[in-house]
């Protein structure tokens, strides 16, 4: 059993394509219509075999539990990045919002950005062992 | 930085763009509900929701005439005036510019193929599969 594929919930399929692709800088992997939404994944340049699926959220249930988790704050996916203070400043200036600056945190230093597609996301770096 | 006060600010005054028709509020009176200025909502409403609040209500207009084209037995004329679009002309552009199909061919299509407006990731996984293989097999033996 591995893990090679995870959801996020987006608001408009081609809005989070451009955002996780031209502004995080994610790869698209698969685009494949399907109706008149597409399964579409994208996945990291950087390797990982795990590929992330914009979900469209037209499913009210799916679309509530979005909403709660965006209004009270809590990032419900997070990526893991080698400098947390230099994508704060790159996507700063590339127009991201972020809720939370880079902030230490014990074993991690995270910051929350919003994706613009209904998210809170969590950039997450490792301290060194 | 945004604080959790201006994201629920934000997410009321999206909430309020979504009621979309006869009871809408100018983008002028969500701003002020929103104690933002004109300029200053609407370029956090871009930062936080990736499109401004005219563009949000348009697709929250043409979402919901899609809701009433499959559900409802409305003509294509009342459902452009329920949502609140003025003009025929621009709603049916708009509409087919979104969805690929006209507001009439979108009703037929889906009453015709029965298709899931809200579909989940199985269903969407289940259909991109199926659409693969398909291709894969006609390119193995073209007709």
């Amino acid at each position: 059993m591995r893990i090679k594929l995870n959801s996020i919930m987006v608001d408009d399929q081609q809005k989070a394509l451009d955002f996780y692709t031209d502004i995080l800088g994610f790869e698209k992997s698969l685009d494949i219509p399907v109706g008149e939404f597409r399964w579409l994944t994208v996945k990291s340049p950087e390797g990982g075999e795990t590929e992330l699926s914009l979900e469209p959220n037209v499913n009210p249930a799916g679309k509530t539990f979005q909403e709660a988790m965006f209004e009270q704050g809590i990032p419900f996916t997070a990526f893991e990045v080698d400098d947390v203070d230099a994508e704060f400043e790159r996507l700063s200036g590339r127009g991201v919002a972020f809720t939370t600056e880079p902030t230490d945190a014990g074993e991690v230093k995270f910051a929350i950005l919003v994706d613009t597609c209904g998210n809170l996301i969590q950039l997450y770096q490792p301290k060194a062992a | 930085m945004l604080t959790k006060d201006h994201i629920t600010r934000l997410c009321r005054a999206r909430d309020r763009l979504r009621d979309v028709g006869s009871t809408e509020s100018s983008i002028d009176d969500v701003a002020k509900a929103a104690a933002m200025s004109r300029y200053h909502f609407v370029r956090q409403f871009k930062a936080v929701f990736g499109e401004t609040p005219v563009g949000f209500r348009t697709r929250m207009r043409l979402d919901e005439a899609k809701r009433l084209l499959v559900g409802s037995d409305q003509s294509i004329t009342q459902i452009c005036m329920t949502v609140g679009f003025s003009s025929l002309g621009s709603f049916s552009f708009l509409f087919s510019r979104r969805f690929g199909r006209s507001p009439s061919a979108y009703r037929q299509q889906l009453k015709d193929s029965g298709e899931d407006l809200s579909p989940g990731c199985m269903d969407l996984m289940r259909g991109a599969l199926t659409k693969k293989s398909q291709i894969s097999r006609s390119i193995a033996s073209p007709e």
